[in-house]
């Protein structure tokens, strides 16, 4: 019979336990919400021109025309700061 | 197992090659052959008896695409009833072909075959008739159609086995009865062959005036049979034109040929398009126009026996929602967490209804989602929009309209549901996104946060039932004031809290502005019915009928009114340019029919006595002694009240003191606390739900 409160504290423990693991993965599960809302506003903020623009420039990119002018915008301002760099 | 063969051949002023293409199907072997001629005055008659068909005469009145054809099947008696035009001449193997297509599966109801051009046909008909047949069976071997496959069904040239026909009959349209034929015999689970075998010679050389014609005909045809509608596309017809030129160039063409056919060819293709297009809109032509246009001669369709066909727009109905909420039911809400309600950040999900320029239920909403973000909880947005009055702006379009035009809202707005990842608990907005807020999966609990009594935004309808049902499915309701909350509870039954309307006091303040002593500022939102502007109209018109000195200034919609008296409006104007005039002028006048609003507590706080109705929710709101005059429902108490408020200082004085402190408290700081309680209410009420049941579940696992 002694057995018993000690059987009935280990429960109470137990339970205990898992209260403080549901309260933390709550917790965490809150802060990741978060965490993704606030990212999706700042990437709605950064993308609203090319949203407005309706510009898909995944699409505009597949084109090798597109591609091959991006390239050469790039290497364009690579050589810019090149020159800025040797001048500065 | 052989079958037997009938092939009608429906007839009028054939003779050009009627002979040739009888002889070619009486040279394929033992077939019925069935004339039916409808009037010819050529020899048409004479070439059928002489190549020993059966000649069946009808008067030219009586015959029908369909309803003629269906006389030529029951007259015969073949297993297998083949169709061909006067003109269509079959090649050798034609019959053959469709013996092997209906060898093919017992369940094939018909077959049909390609059309080839003769040997002086137009390079640009020969080349579409080759092409398009050819697309049946890149293969060359017989070609399937099942039920959701290719619905092409040509009765220039094509066979029915008997019972398929027997079944379903051609309709009696005025053309295009083979392919509503084709689509019918798949949707009742019949088969379709093409067969490349089964070649006729047979093309439509006509000049480009005359194949326009002909296009009419055939797509006012199909628009009646199908309801489709062609597009003009005239970058269409100059590839046509481009592919001619290739296949002239492939079909050994010299360049002389090709220079002296190709202007004809662009104007066969501008041609069709043009008598395409025309065709599939002829019902809004007049009979005369449409008798003159086509070929056949034929005016518009009688309006009596059936209406015209309308294609099935989207796959979504603008109630969609609704439908579905009536046959699944509710999505189940997530099973609730020990503690869940007190805990911060919530995570608040709301859906809310399209918005407009100076919507003020809206502002109401995002002033309180900026409050519960302050209060450290997580929101998002979600905008329904199932008539598509935002066209295709996105969600990040959304959220900058929200930021600039309302409250900088940290939430993203998200256009649509289809991202929804689900949240603590779900808001519905509108009476529409109630029912979409019932279908979200993944919430713990759902609230409704209700700004006003909206089935009397609708005359008797749909729409104001389903607003009225909205507060019986079970959302926790918040509603905007006291009035309000006491209304859904009583003729609803709905359960919940309210908040009491903010006033933004840096904005709305008395100031330093010299008052006038003549100026009524009207808030005059006519396309809000429950506004009652017009009772404002004529309240204002019987004023100055009294006061002829009085001045006005209208507010809250660009658009003008159209009153007979003079005044100045000011439109939709930002917060502070409004709060100004508030303080320059000596009474407001907004109504309201249903809840009270914003405005009266603004003009409060800024100094302005206002008047509204007697009986209503702001004399319940805001109560008979503090700044609002209150006024009887018609045109004369309203003016009577304003000229109260004008003519007595020490009336005016009462009222505006009296005003400034009934709303001094008024805030949306105080505003969000509040809807933030009930939130967390809604959430408390699910955690009480689940001790109720768990306690149940003890008590019968004891009894047990």
């Amino acid at each position: 019979m002694a057995a018993e409160p000690s059987t009935g504290q280990d429960e109470r423990a137990e339970v205990e336990r898992l209260r403080a693991r549901v309260d933390e993965l709550e917790r965490e599960l809150a802060e990741r919400t978060a965490k993704a809302e606030a990212a999706v506003a700042a990437a709605q903020d950064r993308s609203y021109w090319l949203d407005r623009t309706q510009v898909d420039l995944n699409s505009v990119m597949r084109r090798p025309a597109a591609r091959a002018a991006f390239e050469a915008l790039l290497a364009t301002a690579k050589a810019l700061r090149a020159v800025k760099r040797r001048l500065g | 197992m052989p079958s037997t063969v009938s092939v009608v051949v429906p007839v009028k002023d054939g003779d050009q090659r009627l002979e040739e293409s009888l002889a070619a199907i009486r040279a394929q072997g033992d077939v019925e052959l069935i004339v039916i001629d409808s009037g010819s005055r050529d020899r048409s008659r004479e070439i059928a008896r002489a190549a020993g068909a059966d000649l069946i005469d009808i008067p030219p009145e009586d015959f029908g695409h369909g309803r003629t054809r269906n006389l030529g099947a029951e007259r015969s008696s073949g297993d297998l009833i083949c169709f061909l035009t006067q003109d269509a001449v079959p090649v050798d193997g034609w019959l053959d072909a469709y013996r092997e297509a209906f060898a093919l599966d017992e369940r094939v109801g018909a077959a049909f075959g390609p059309h080839l051009p003769h040997a002086d046909t137009s390079p640009m008909i020969a080349r579409e008739l080759t092409e398009f047949f050819h697309g049946f069976a890149p293969d060359g071997r017989p070609a399937v159609h099942r039920r959701g496959g290719l619905t092409f069904l040509s009765n220039v040239n094509a066979c029915y086995a008997r019972a398929c026909w027997a079944e379903l009959r051609f309709p009696e349209v005025a053309y295009s009865e083979d392919q509503a034929f084709g689509r019918a015999m798949l949707d009742a689970g019949w088969l379709k062959v093409f067969h490349p075998g089964a070649a006729v010679r047979h093309a439509h050389d006509y000049g480009p005036i005359e194949f326009a014609r002909r296009y009419f005909d055939e797509y006012r045809g199909l628009r009646n049979t199908t309801g489709h509608v062609e597009a003009l596309q005239p970058k269409q017809a100059a590839r046509e034109l481009v592919r001619d030129a290739r296949w002239m160039r492939a079909q050994g063409m010299g360049a002389g040929a090709r220079t002296r056919w190709l202007p004809r060819a662009a104007a066969h293709h501008a041609g069709r398009r043009v008598g395409s297009a025309l065709g599939s809109r002829a019902e809004r032509l007049p009979d005369g126009l449409q008798r003159a246009l086509s070929l056949e001669g034929r005016g518009a369709a009688p309006a009596s026996r059936r209406g015209r066909m309308v294609p099935g727009r989207g796959d979504r109905s603008q109630y969609e929602e609704i439908l579905r909420l009536c046959s699944e039911g509710p999505a189940p809400l997530e099973a609730p967490v020990p503690g869940m309600a007190e805990r911060t950040p919530l995570h608040i999900a709301v859906v809310i209804p399209p918005f407009g320029k100076g919507s003020g239920g809206h502002n109401t909403v995002f002033t309180l989602i900026d409050r519960l973000e302050h209060a450290g909880h997580t929101c998002s947005i979600w905008m329904y929009d199932p008539r598509g009055h935002h066209g295709r702006k996105s969600g990040s379009a959304l959220r900058r309209t929200v930021v600039e035009e309302f409250v900088p809202v940290r939430a993203p707005v998200y256009k649509g549901l289809d991202d929804w990842h689900g949240a603590d608990i779900a808001v519905a907005t509108g009476w529409d996104t109630a029912y979409q807020v019932m279908l979200l999966p993944h919430c713990r609990a759902r609230a409704y946060l209700i700004n006003d009594h909206e089935p009397e935004f609708f005359a008797t309808s749909a729409d104001a039932m389903w607003a009225a049902r909205t507060y019986e499915l079970g959302l926790y309701g918040i509603a905007a004031g006291r009035w309000l909350r006491d209304l859904l509870a009583r003729r609803y039954g709905q359960r919940g809290g309210w908040f009491r309307l903010g006033v933004d006091h840096e904005i709305y303040r008395p100031g330093p502005v010299e008052r006038r002593r003549d100026t009524v500022i009207f808030y005059s939102r006519s396309f809000t019915p429950r506004r009652a502007v017009p009772l404002g109209e004529i309240a204002l018109k019987e004023l100055k009928r009294r006061r002829p000195d009085v001045r006005f200034v209208f507010f809250g919609q660009d658009d003008e009114l159209g009153v007979p008296f003079d005044h100045e409006l000011l439109g939709v104007v930002e917060p502070a340019i409004l709060a100004q005039r508030y303080r320059e002028a000596t009474v407001g006048l907004c109504l309201s029919l249903t809840n009270y609003s914003l405005i009266p507590q603004e003009m409060l706080a800024c100094g302005l006595p206002c008047v509204d109705l007697a009986g209503g929710s702001t004399e319940a709101e805001l109560g008979r002694d503090g700044g609002v005059e209150l006024a009887e429902p018609d045109p004369i108490g309203i003016a009577d009240a304003l000229e109260r408020v004008l003519e007595h200082r020490d009336l005016w004085e009462r009222r505006s003191a009296a005003g400034i402190a009934q709303v001094s408290d008024a805030s949306w700081d105080e505003a969000g606390r509040q809807v933030e309680r009930e939130l967390r209410e809604a959430l408390r009420e699910r955690e009480r739900g689940m001790a109720l049941r768990s306690g149940e579940e003890t008590a019968e696992r004891e009894q047990l």
